[in-house]
């Protein structure tokens, strides 16, 4: 067969011209900055030069032997590496069994207020990460910080140990609380489709409580549960803001410390050596995770439709445990909603008379009085308005450009599976999930500032905003996609195809409209991670394109308790009311997005 | 009108071969069927006609036509091959209603307004679903949906319409009403149908002629009459019919011209080449094969029942067998001839080699009404399947003598061949 | 069909050049010797300004010069490191950016910044007149001091740092994460240099009578690391100061952070206190550096405002406690720029400059 031909039956088919032009855009977009990172893990950096005697951008080991053969590298990397290792897999265990149990309860029991339980469990998700540490000191701090106690010893008396209130337990429990969401999808996901009757089945064999637990119902959620440690695992190694609030009063450093400090200071070589190991760890994790699943793939078949789930009765702790998970639920989502909107309305942090309470920071016009700078109300303050603009008008352009790219690509992976390029550009597109925001947006600061092959300086644009979001959400997408068109027999799109349908209107009046919900979900979850992202655009972000998290992240670098917890009010808000509208008007979720 | 030939076809998937170097020819309007087993190529076949699959190699022309040739590069696209395509899910447009469903190809080509109603019209009365155009898939039957399936498809009139196992979603019953249908369709639009099927009984019922593949090999293409009492192979006499048909192995002790001594597990047998009464029914002379488009006129073809079969050997000669061999003879050519005496030890009639009938027990017996279905066992341990018709029962254990009628019974040499078929005496 | 599909694909790409498009124009040297009328109606003429700036306040100061002179003027704030990765990268694509700069971290300033020619200071005879020596080159705008600050409803008995690393101060004195603040880390650089070192072990003799012990370097390794161990590290100087200022708390806790923070003290209801008169030093003043950048678009109008910054009625909104003009001093505290300067560690932008990143990698081995 002639080569031109092949080249023509080739890009004859759609999906291979969506598979070959996504792999050139994000090959460019992923792999040349992964490059670019390690040739600077090698160059010598400007304010390094001195010190080194050599002359900046000349070649240089230095990084790599500071990290990991230096007397400093148990501080600077080791040490960081174990407590990254230890809290991001304490996070894992933390979000898959509350998240897997809730799952359990809400798929297969009588729970009460099942719709308001599972609509509230996914707020965590949906903040900012931080917020929970916020809400965490503002519950439980003791008097190592100073100032005044946190909430719980205000009430009780008892004042919080160390270990509980900062370090390793505070931030594996936010972090694992926060990524719960993940489980309760995934592994809900599983436990919804599969048979119920399965676990029926064992228990006519007369198989005990327990042993049907490990020996059914937990290989039968496997796979859920490695891709939720996969996703956990790697989210939370690289989160910045939760241990950088729970760690620092005990000086419990993790790697993304050591790698804020080494990118923002006077050695990224450094930094980026930490993010490249990061990195590789992740791709670690995810290579295990593949082995794990494919080899399991068996167990994920049993899915398909039940002949109805039988639901197990709780009888009289039916209430009991309602209440529990209302209770634990509220707590998790609803008390740091409350902390904010009750700290952005008191004067001094700690006192909690009615006299102390003042809506200034909200509406006043000039709080000179409280602030050197007399900052406008939040309502009142045109940066909160800009910023806002801003946020949506970010969020809206990634949302639509990682949607579309996300769902184009979930559809050629899919139409073309099995093929090399189809799993390269699988791969590929969730590749920038494995990237530490923090270090992939360096890099693009590094990378894009200057003039780079056609593209032009792009540093303080809106466009690098977009494009740094737009890859770093694919992932998002994508799995959103290929989610979507695996449920989508192929033969529905050859039906059109062979009474010649374009595929133009193929995809615009089959596929897109029988997939309706989950195309809008594959824009939903984009949008939601975009408005509540910080490490990603804090570095990118100049005050004339700041988004709502930054200029979070500046109130809170000032330490304005009132403006930083009201901002995050009306985030959480924005999001939850733009998430519940979304759902409403299309049917489209979270869910949908991550695969459930 | 349309004809369809595959020339020298081959699909790799990687290193697996799908389908291997596949020459057939679809007559005008004829109701092929393409039978296997899963994983055969057949549906990869089926695909490659429509244009949805691309060859590795090979061509394929349409109407004279060339539609695909690796060689010329020429791919030309699934909609301009004028055909239809009926998927196994039907792969109605759930967000669409019946209507629309059938109109949506039309609109597509531009039809008027008022064209694509008459049309659509038409096909809903022609496939007796006039009462449902506003519903949405899924509130309809497996049945109705499969209808709609079917408007939908021959909307813009295809005058090659290709089917990959339509009717396996749907219970028994509508399975059987759904043939008749498909017959009834084949007649009235006179297009060519190709068939994909796995289902042996729904090939023999539908096709003009049936292709039979096997692990991307081309077994038989051959009506389906000739493929049953002809079947070239064991793995062809072995698929096609219900209940199977007995195989059994022997080794070759001595051949003659016109017959073989046959020995196994101390049983001893003569097969003797049929010699004038052996008709086999319809059935061409030719076995298939990739040279049997060549006979076009085949399908009429009442051909002599010769007792040799293909290359095999001369006629009246079975000198050149040797090594293990296999007899099949379908059960319904196998007759009980009656409740063996006890003191009628060696066997009732006997022929010029030795007896022709054989004494076996009951192993179960499964009437039906119309039939009944038994397994007998004999001496050496041998299975044989048996249909008679009408009920008759017999108890388990009880002894049986059965013979196998005369010219029916098949010879098939050591590479699994059909070789002769003729009559089977014992010693 | 699949032309539309590669126009949806490739649109992201093709809208970057759209976005982003700068103009090339060479910036013209800063440092002339033209009338004040002629640079007004240069700076004019060229009609706007952006500015790049460490604190929200400059902004302020923008809205004033604008509504002087009628430019357009864009400030915005930056981080330390943001600050210099950005005007280095600008300077390299010579694309539009900051016109005008006021930095701190003062090492990597002057090496990074002014040594490679990316900023320039503007200094004119007047300011030149005016300006201390010490302050001029480079130009310093902004002298910030960070104290040693106490609860102050038990008394106040410091008197020297090391009183600091004693055991009785365990936990009880906050510092803003050096890893996170490049001033905070230029402070223990400071120490580690001779003269301190020296006055930290006099300081040592006087308090104990005794010698120094040294299992570092010098006495300001040794100080650094004695308060590492009995700190505890904050987030932000409003928390820090938040946390120590807090009335009716069982421990007098102490910070470093900014005395800026005493104006809404009393407020915020907080008790605090300087410690003032330490041995040898209360706390740390930085510079704030000026300079115009190499790229600039709009120099005239970069010249104009540094002139402007310098006036009475340009450092208003800066002259708060804690910010020093170098001529103006601060209004609002009662000591003398003098004062602080024989209280206070001054940052040596050579000296750090040159011993960062090892004190930085001491420091970090403490965290």
């Amino acid at each position: 067969m002639k080569l031109t031909f092949k080249l023509k039956s080739f890009f004859r088919k759609p999906q291979n011209i969506i598979l070959f032009v996504v792999c050139v855009v994000l090959g460019y977009l992923t792999l040349f900055p992964l490059y670019s990172m390690l040739r600077d893990t090698l160059t010598a950096h400007v304010s390094e030069a001195r010190r080194l005697g050599v002359k900046a951008g000349s070649m240089t080991w230095d990084h790599w032997k500071r990290i990991l053969f230096d007397k400093n590298s148990r501080t600077v990397f080791y040490r960081p590496l174990v407590n990254s290792l230890v809290t991001s897999t304490a996070a894992c265990v933390i979000s898959i069994v509350f998240g897997g149990i809730f799952a359990w309860f809400i798929t297969r029991t009588d729970l009460k207020w099942k719709k308001t339980l599972s609509s509230l469990f996914i707020f965590p998700y949906i903040m900012p990460s931080w917020t929970l540490a916020l809400a965490w000191l503002n519950l439980f701090k003791n008097s190592l910080v100073g100032g005044s106690d946190g909430l719980f010893t205000a009430i009780t008396g008892v004042a919080t140990p160390n270990w509980f209130a900062y370090g390793a337990f505070p931030i594996s429990v936010v972090t694992g609380l926060h990524y719960a969401p993940f489980a309760y999808i995934m592994i809900g996901g599983i436990l919804r489709n599969a048979d119920s009757n399965l676990e029926e089945a064992a228990d006519l064999l007369g198989t005990t409580r327990w042993r049907r637990l490990w020996k059914i119902t937990i290989p039968m959620i496997a796979p859920a549960i490695f891709s939720t440690f996969l996703l956990v695992f790697s989210s939370a190694m690289s989160s910045f803001a939760v241990p950088s609030f729970l760690g620092l009063p005990v000086r419990y450093q993790v790697l993304t410390m050591q790698l804020y400090r080494t990118l923002d200071g006077v050695s990224p070589g450094q930094g980026y050596a930490i993010a490249l190991l990061m990195i590789l760890i992740s791709v670690g994790v995810l290579a295990f995770n593949q082995r794990i699943t494919n080899s399991r793939r068996n167990f994920t078949t049993v899915t398909g439709k039940s002949g109805g789930v039988s639901l197990v009765c709780l009888k009289r702790s039916r209430g009991v445990l309602s209440a529990v998970f209302l209770g634990l639920i509220l707590l998790v989502s609803v008390f740091p909603l409350f902390t904010f909107a009750l700290e952005s309305l008191i004067i001094h942090p700690g006192d909690y008379r009615p006299s102390n309470f003042t809506l200034d920071f909200w509406i006043s016009r000039d709080n000179t009085a409280r602030l050197t700078t007399g900052e406008p109300g939040l309502l009142l303050n045109p940066a909160l308005w800009a910023a806002l603009w801003n946020s949506v008008k970010l969020s809206v352009t990634c949302a639509l450009a990682a949607g579309t790219l996300g769902f184009l690509a979930g559809y050629a992976i899919v139409r073309g599976r099995g093929t090399r390029l189809a799993k390269a550009v699988d791969s590929l597109a969730f590749f920038p999930y494995l990237m530490p925001a923090m270090a992939f947006s360096a890099i693009y600061l590094s990378m894009f500032s200057v003039r780079h092959l056609f593209l032009p300086s792009l540093y303080g644009t809106f466009f690098i905003l977009a494009l740094i979001g737009t890859v770093k959400y694919m992932p998002f997408a994508s799995r959103s996609g290929i989610n979507s068109m695996m449920q989508l027999s192929g033969q529905i799109e050859e039906a059109g195809e062979i009474i010649g349908i374009g595929w133009w209107r193929r995809m615009t009046r089959l596929v897109v409209p029988i997939q309706k919900s989950s195309f809008v979900s594959g824009y939903l979850l984009p949008f939601i991670s975009c408005m509540r992202e910080l490490s990603l655009f804090v570095l990118l972000c100049t005050p004339q394109n700041r988004v709502l998290t930054t200029l979070l992240y500046y109130y809170n670098e000032k330490g304005w308790s009132q403006y930083s917890n009201g901002l995050n009010l009306l985030i959480v808000i924005i999001v939850i009311v733009v998430n519940w509208t979304v759902n409403k008007t299309t049917g489209a979720s979270i869910d949908k997005g991550i695969g459930g | 009108m349309p004809r369809i030939e595959l020339r020298n076809i081959t699909k790799k998937f990687g290193n697996f071969v799908a389908v291997d170097n596949l020459s057939i020819t679809i007559e005008d309007g004829d109701f092929i069927t393409l039978l296997g087993p899963s994983g055969c190529g057949k549906t990869t076949t089926l695909r490659q006609i429509a244009g949805l699959e691309m060859p590795t190699s090979g061509e394929i022309l349409i109407d004279g036509r060339t539609v695909f040739s690796a060689e010329k590069s020429i791919d030309v696209a699934p909609k301009d091959r004028g055909v239809g395509f009926l998927f196994q899910s039907y792969a109605l447009w759930p967000h669409m209603t019946v209507y629309k469903n059938i109109a949506f190809g039309l609109e597509n080509l531009k039809w008027p307004r008022d064209k694509i109603d008459a049309r659509v019209r038409e096909l809903l009365s022609l496939l007796k679903i006039e009462e449902f155009p506003d519903r949405y898939p899924s509130e309809l039957s497996g049945g109705q949906q499969q209808r709609v399936a079917i408007a939908r498809t021959l909307a813009t009139n295809p005058r090659v319409l290709l089917m990959d196992e339509p009717l396996s979603n749907l219970d028994a019953k509508l399975r059987m009403e759904m043939r008749a249908e498909l017959k009834r369709l084949h007649h009235e639009t006179g297009a060519t149908f190709v068939y994909v099927t796995h289902d042996q009984l729904e090939a023999m019922t539908l096709a003009t002629k049936i292709c039979l593949l096997n692990r991307g090999l081309l077994q038989q293409y051959e009506a389906p009459l000739s493929v049953y009492n002809r079947p070239r192979n064991v793995f062809v006499a072995d698929f096609v019919g219900n209940p199977t048909m007995n195989l059994v192995e022997f080794d070759v002790e001595k051949t003659e011209a016109d017959s073989v001594y046959l020995s196994r597990d101390g049983m001893k047998a003569v097969f003797t080449l049929a010699k004038d009464s052996g008709r086999l029914s319809t059935g061409d002379s030719a076995a298939g094969g990739p040279g049997a488009s060549a006979h076009p006129a085949a399908r009429q073809g009442d051909s002599e029942p010769q007792g040799t079969v293909g290359g095999a050997s001369e006629r009246g000669d079975l000198s050149r067998l040797s090594g293990r061999v296999t007899i099949g003879v379908r059960p319904e050519n196998v007759e009980v001839l009656g409740v063996a005496l006890p003191t009628e030890a060696e066997g009732g009639a006997t022929s010029r080699a030795g007896k022709t009938s054989l004494r076996t027990r009951v192993d179960t017996s499964l009437p039906s009404g119309m039939e009944t279905v038994l397994n007998l066992r004999t001496a050496g341990g041998v299975m044989l399947s048996v249909v008679m018709i009408g009920s008759v029962d017999f108890a388990a254990e009880e002894e049986l003598e059965v013979g196998f009628k005369p010219g029916r019974v098949l010879l098939f040499d050591s590479d699994g061949t059909l070789a002769a078929s003729g009559s089977l005496c014992f010693e | 069909m699949k032309r539309t599909m590669i126009v949806l694909i490739v649109l992201l790409a093709v809208a970057g050049l759209a976005f982003a498009g700068g103009k090339k124009e060479s910036a013209s040297k800063a440092g002339s010797t033209v009338s004040h009328e002629e640079l007004v109606s240069a700076a004019k003429a060229e009609g706007e300004l952006n500015i790049y700036t460490f604190t929200s306040r400059g902004s302020k100061v923008g809205e004033l010069f604008e509504n002087k002179y009628g430019i357009k003027t864009n400030v915005t704030q930056l981080g330390d490191s943001a600050m210099i990765t950005r005007v280095t990268a600008e300077a390299k694509a010579d694309v539009a950016g900051a016109d005008l700069v006021f930095a701190q971290d003062s090492g990597r300033v002057l090496t990074e910044l002014f040594d490679t020619g990316y900023l320039t200071e503007y200094i004119t005879d007047e300011l030149s007149a005016v300006v201390p020596d010490q302050f001029e080159s480079p130009l310093v705008y902004d002298l910030n001091i960070k104290a040693f600050i106490f609860n102050s409803e038990q008394p106040v008995n410091v008197t020297n740092v090391w009183q600091l690393t004693e055991p009785a101060w365990k936990n009880r004195i906050q510092l803003k994460n050096p890893q996170s603040e490049s001033v905070g880390m230029n402070f223990f650089v400071m120490l580690t240099k001779p003269e301190w070192a020296e006055k930290l072990e006099r300081a040592y003799k006087s308090l104990y009578g005794r010698d120094l012990v040294l299992t570092t370097p010098n006495a300001g390794y040794e100080f650094i690391k004695a308060l590492m161990a009995n700190a505890v590290l904050g987030k932000s100087d409003t928390t820090i100061c938040e946390a120590v200022g807090t009335k009716g708390q069982a421990q007098q806790l102490a910070g470093l952070f900014t005395i800026n923070k005493l104006r809404t003290a009393h407020d915020k209801n907080l008790a605090l206190e300087i410690g003032y008169d330490m041995v040898p030093f209360s706390g740390f003043m930085y510079p704030i550096y000026t300079g115009i950048t190499k790229n600039s678009k709009h120099p005239n109008a970069a010249r104009l405002f540094t002139e402007f910054a310098f006036t009475e009625e340009g450092w208003k909104p800066m002259d708060t406690l804690g910010d020093n003009s170098p001529i103006l001093g601060s209004s609002e505290d009662t000591h003398s720029l003098d004062y602080w300067q024989k209280n206070l560690v001054i940052e040596d932008p050579v000296w750090i400059a040159a011993h960062r990143y090892e004190v930085e990698e001491f420091v970090n081995a403490l965290i």
